[in-house]
């Protein structure tokens, strides 16, 4: 996460993890129905006033919205340029914007024509990516990790097991990361120096230290079973959850309006086209 | 003509990696009946914290980063390779699948995350094809066939939803990506096996006289 | 008398696929309550007794395994791992592998859910058990953020949560650091003397066993060599040293004064000694041959004169998002010193180290090495002056053989091929790895291991050694193997040592020099016997002076170093005190 989990006092951090659930697959499910810049504008206006209400500290965002910006903006560009849907309530969708290359150069120009059609659609496209990418970013600062695993272990048709995989291998990130900023450290001592050499020899250098890092992974997983083992994993069928959650009035206000919400956005399209383009 | 990255361009993308997951299936049975004392694995407490371990160190992976000729390269597969290619395709495929899912959760699902769903599917069906042609022919053919697949799966679902042109722009990054971790995979997991039972031997050697 | 919870009975266990019996013929009877130490060097099977108690060897880690096991009217391998976690409950020594929740509160429920107990049975489990292991206030903290000391405590708990009888725990200690100790330590004593249970501790750290243990055994090569009261046990000072364990300075010193009944605590000790409770006659033929290195007696040696090799000058450093981890840092070492530098985790020894090799480089200060700066002078040259070993062995053994992994600094730094070979060839005589200079790494023991990263880096030749935490889960004899190595280095070749450390019996025993660091700053340094007689000193560093400092220094107002200076002082006072009485 680019921005980790703080345990705050907001209405949004107090509120029930699968309400907060609920919300963040409405906001994906919808961003990705939706085509229309407009409504998706609102949608993510929607997003950006819960992350307020949770106290998101939207400077920490500031790196991945410029990447993102860049690559949206690749992308917009790519779409006006070769892809032209069929406009709903655009007059004109095939009108050219601009050309890529102007009518002043010579010989070639004007070439590459952006037409307002694609152009309205890629501006769509990055708007979904960045509805999304802010709806995730605020569940996961108003969410701590382990309420995510107890959500994630809840669902229908996911085993205990497997959410136990997730989230113990997130826990045994960091360690690994350490192990490794180790491993780097203790090749640099021995006169490995990583910025110097051609792209193989940095790749060498950089898989030499996978070999213990693998082999002492492999030893941490047969003490890790042997201490699972002798803590009884495994043993009975039905583990129970710690923390069983009551749902509070705002939760569930925020369950119907999330479900209500996607209900309506997907029966508005199916029947008004609202929202398509 | 590009579905569009709405329900339709999604819904198709599932499908596709539906599709890997039941290509995994048909290459892991084969591997599970031709191989069985290194592809059938039982789920018991010691795989699963193989799993967990492995799945942790691809997390950790995407965190390495090479800088490289397009791009720089982070080595968030090579766990999947390396644990199939060691503990069998099933564990592979699991380790590959759920490293694709941390690595991307803690890169903070910049990449659009609808897409991280497909993207493990991909991953797991390219780390099981992996195997499976490093088992019946050699490593240098594991390596070319599980970049080419790699770079077809994860791309794959976008060309369907926006076109060919993303790809073409992502294609050299892509490919130095696919082919450094499947080769980093598959030989870290080459050397290990050779050590140990280089070692093997040593090692009796070693302790015996003490006894 | 009480009945046997843990019975063993000629006990033969051999691992999959390996020749070598792991346990030969082992016999151990433990009563219900009771605290019983098992000691002895890596490899003696320690671990693998700790296993068949709980029935892990040979149902999970497969072998053969023959004799008579029965704990808690139960035996193991009949009733299955799980059953046998809710009554004997197992703690490892790496904290790290064996906690699974993302907070303390889920990794203490984790046993108690597996076993299937309903929400309200687990809660109230973990409330007792978070209460007990006193670790209120940390029940949402995430495992990584916890201190060691902490982090065995929530591993504790977790086992503590399932209500076994039994609780083994095997080195639990060895990660720690001396704070970490004492809070393991001190759960311990509460588990047995206050909660009833029965302990089974593996340990190495034979001064905080003493007070604890009922019953002391030690192991050897798979089969227990010694077994009894603490009092037997370490009277029998010849066998423990051929073990390789060693004995308690205090239990030492009573055995060299012959005292009536052996001391285990410096109180017991003082109380000896005032009472008149001890042969005057063995004392005086006792033999004065320490084993410790020499410059002991003789003090500081005379080095301010001669330029310093290595300073740091006025060093800050914060890690990003982070603490400030050094906080105005100055450190002068000289040409051939032996310097140890102490200090709690956090104090700031490792990131003061780490920029003497340029591994991290200060927002503020300066490192200066034969009078130059060297804050621009990257990494892969300054090694070769600077040698930085790391304290985990398998973090920084990269090759297939011991040979190739004494060839790669050399052939990094560009030395010339011959005289690598020569280098090569010499140390590995000298680390006594020649046998196996064509085995993967992996395969030497944890004391090989250690031996082998350290000499890794001496084969760069570099003028300056820095050696973090070379001890840490070594036993005794094999932590003396890597001490005398580098007090040899520095004799013979000339190199300038510089070590971190929490045993104050290796610094003691080695360092010239103390360097006490607290809160990211040098706050005092000295002789081993400069720093001792600082008791303020030692308690802002969190540090605990060995007991035979703690015994002189309350007898006689000065602290000595060994228990063979502390008898010999005994003598001398008593003599003169005897010519006083005869006037």
């Amino acid at each position: 996460m680019i921005v980790e989990y703080e345990s705050k006092q907001t209405p949004i951090h107090r509120l029930d993890p699968r309400a907060k659930f609920m919300w963040v697959v409405a906001t994906i499910i919808i961003s990705i129905i939706w085509t229309d810049p407009v409504y998706l504008f609102g949608l993510g206006v929607f997003t950006v006033i819960i992350g307020f209400m949770g106290d998101f500290p939207w400077p920490k965002m500031k790196g991945t919205f410029m990447f993102l910006l860049i690559v949206t903006a690749i992308i917009t560009l790519i779409q006006g340029a070769t892809y032209l849907p069929k406009v709903v309530w655009l007059a004109n969708p095939e009108r050219v914007a601009f050309y890529l290359i102007p009518r002043w150069i010579p010989v070639i120009g004007p070439a590459w024509p952006l037409r307002i059609g694609g152009l309205i659609y890629g501006i769509c496209m990055a708007l979904k990516v960045f509805v999304v990418l802010i709806a995730i970013s605020v569940f996961g600062y108003v969410t701590s990790p382990s309420e995510v695993v107890q959500i994630i272990v809840r669902l229908p048709f996911v085993s205990y097991k497997s959410g136990f995989v997730v989230s113990a291998a997130s826990k045994f990130v960091p360690v690994i990361q350490m192990q490794l900023a180790t491993l780097r450290d203790a090749e640099r001592s021995k006169g490995v120096d990583f910025d110097s050499g051609s792209f193989t020899e940095k790749v060498k250098k950089t898989t030499s230290m996978l070999v213990p890092l693998f082999a002492n992974a492999l030893s941490m997983a047969d003490t890790m079973a042997l201490a699972m083992e002798s803590r009884a994993f495994g043993y009975s069928k039905n583990f129970t959850l710690i923390r069983p959650y009551q749902m509070q009035a705002s939760d569930w206000l925020m369950v119907v309006f999330s479900v209500g919400g996607l209900v309506a956005s997907i029966v508005c399209l199916a029947v008004f086209k609202l929202g398509a383009l | 003509m590009p579905l569009g990255q709405g329900a339709l361009g999604l819904g198709v993308s599932y499908v596709l990696a539906g599709c890997y997951l039941l290509l995994m299936r048909l290459l892991g049975g084969i591997l599970s009946s031709q191989y069985p004392e290194e592809h059938r694995i039982e789920w018991d407490t010691r795989t699963i914290s193989r799993v967990t371990i492995l799945a942790a160190v691809a997390g950790a992976g995407a965190m390495i980063k090479i800088p490289g000729p397009a791009t720089t390269i982070a080595l968030d597969a090579a766990a999947g390779y390396f644990a199939a290619a060691y503990f069998g395709w099933p564990v592979g495929a699991t380790v590959a699948a759920i490293g694709t899912f941390l690595a991307n959760a803690l890169g903070g699902f910049a990449s659009w995350f609808p897409m991280v769903p497909i993207y493990m599917c991909a991953m797991a069906f390219t780390v099981t094809i992996g195997v499976f042609v490093a088992k019946k022919t050699n490593i240098v053919f594991a390596i070319i066939v599980g970049t080419i697949v790699n770079t077809v799966t994860c791309l794959g679902p976008w060309v369907i939803m926006i076109g060919p042109a993303l790809m073409i722009a992502l294609l050299p990054s892509q490919i130095i990506g696919s082919a450094v971790n499947a080769a980093v995979g598959l030989t870290v997991a080459k050397a290990l096996s050779s050590a140990q039972k280089h070692g093997k031997r040593e090692i009796d050697e070693h302790i015996e006289p003490e006894a | 008398m009480e009945p046997k919870i843990v019975s063993l009975k000629d006990v033969t266990f051999s691992y999959k696929g390996s020749k070598r019996q792991a346990l030969r013929g082992v016999s151990l009877d433990v009563k219900e309550g009771e605290c019983v130490a098992i000691l002895g060097p890596t490899g003696a099977g320690k671990s693998t007794l700790a296993c068949v108690i709980n029935g892990t060897v040979p149902r999970f880690i497969e072998g053969k395994l023959t004799g008579d096991v029965v704990v808690d009217g139960q035996i193991p391998n009949n009733v299955g791992t799980a059953q046998m976690a809710s009554r004997v409950g197992l703690v490892f020594g790496d904290p790290d592998t064996q906690l699974f929740g993302m907070t303390v509160e889920e990794d203490v429920a984790f046993g108690p859910a597996n076993l299937g107990f309903d929400y309200e049975t687990i809660m109230e489990r973990i409330t007792r058990a978070i209460e007990d292991m006193r670790l209120q206030g940390l029940e949402q903290r995430a495992p990584h953020r916890l201190s060691g000391g902490q982090k065995q405590a929530t591993a504790i708990a977790g086992v503590y949560a399932m209500l076994p009888k039994i609780m083994v725990l095997d080195e639990p200690t060895s990660m720690l650091d001396p704070e970490g100790k004492a809070r393991v330590f001190s759960i311990i004593r509460d588990l047995n003397k206050s909660f009833g249970m029965t302990i089974i501790l593996i340990e190495q750290e034979v001064d905080d066993i003493l007070e604890l243990a009922d019953r002391v055994f030690v192991m050897k090569s798979g089969e227990f060599v010694l077994g009894g009261t603490p009092e037997e046990v370490f009277a029998a000072v010849d066998e423990l040293k051929e073990v390789g364990i060693r004995v308690p300075s205090i239990v030492e010193f009573g055995n060299l004064i012959g005292a009536d009944k052996t001391p285990f605590s410096v109180e017991e000790a003082v109380s000896t000694v005032k009472s008149g409770a001890w042969n005057k006659a063995i004392v005086g033929d006792a033999p004065i041959e320490d084993r410790a290195a020499p410059g002991l007696s003789v003090g500081s040696e005379s080095t301010q004169d001669t330029a310093p090799i290595l300073e740091a000058v006025d060093l800050e450093f914060r890690y990003p998002l982070g603490v400030k981890a050094l906080d105005g840092a100055s450190l002068e070492v000289y040409p051939g010193e032996f310097v140890a530098i102490v200090g709690q985790n956090g104090a700031g020894k490792t990131t003061l180290t780490r920029h003497f090799n340029g591994l991290l480089r200060p927002s503020a200060g300066d490192i200066r090495l034969f009078g130059k700066s060297v804050l621009n002078e990257p990494t892969a040259s300054l090694c070769a002056t600077v040698g930085y070993v790391f304290q985990n062995p398998d973090e920084q053994l990269f090759c297939d053989t011991v040979e190739d992994e004494l060839r790669f600094g050399p052939m990094n730094i560009g030395m010339d091929k011959d005289r690598m070979e020569e280098s090569v060839r010499d140390i590995l005589l000298d680390i006594g790895l020649d046998k196996y200079r064509q085995v993967w790494p992996r395969y030497l023991t944890k004391g090989e291991r250690q031996r082998l990263a350290l000499a890794s880096v001496v084969a760069m030749e570099p003028e300056i050694l820095i050696v973090d935490e070379p001890t840490t889960g070594l036993d005794w004899l094999e932590s003396l193997q890597i001490l005398d190595y580098l007090e040899r280095l520095r004799k013979e070749k000339g190199k300038t040592i510089l070590i971190i450390t929490h045993d104050m019996n290796i610094v003691s025993l080695y360092a010239k020099r103390v360097v006490v660091m607290a809160n990211g700053r040098v706050v005092g340094e000295g002789t081993p016997r400069e720093v001792f007689s600082q008791p303020k000193l030692m308690e802002l560093a969190y540090l605990r002076r060995p007991q035979i400092a703690d015994l002189s220094d309350t007898l006689w107002g000065e602290v000595l170093l060994t228990p063979h200076e502390a008898a010999d002082r005994l003598k001398r006072s008593s003599s003169t005190n005897r010519e006083v009485a005869g006037k």
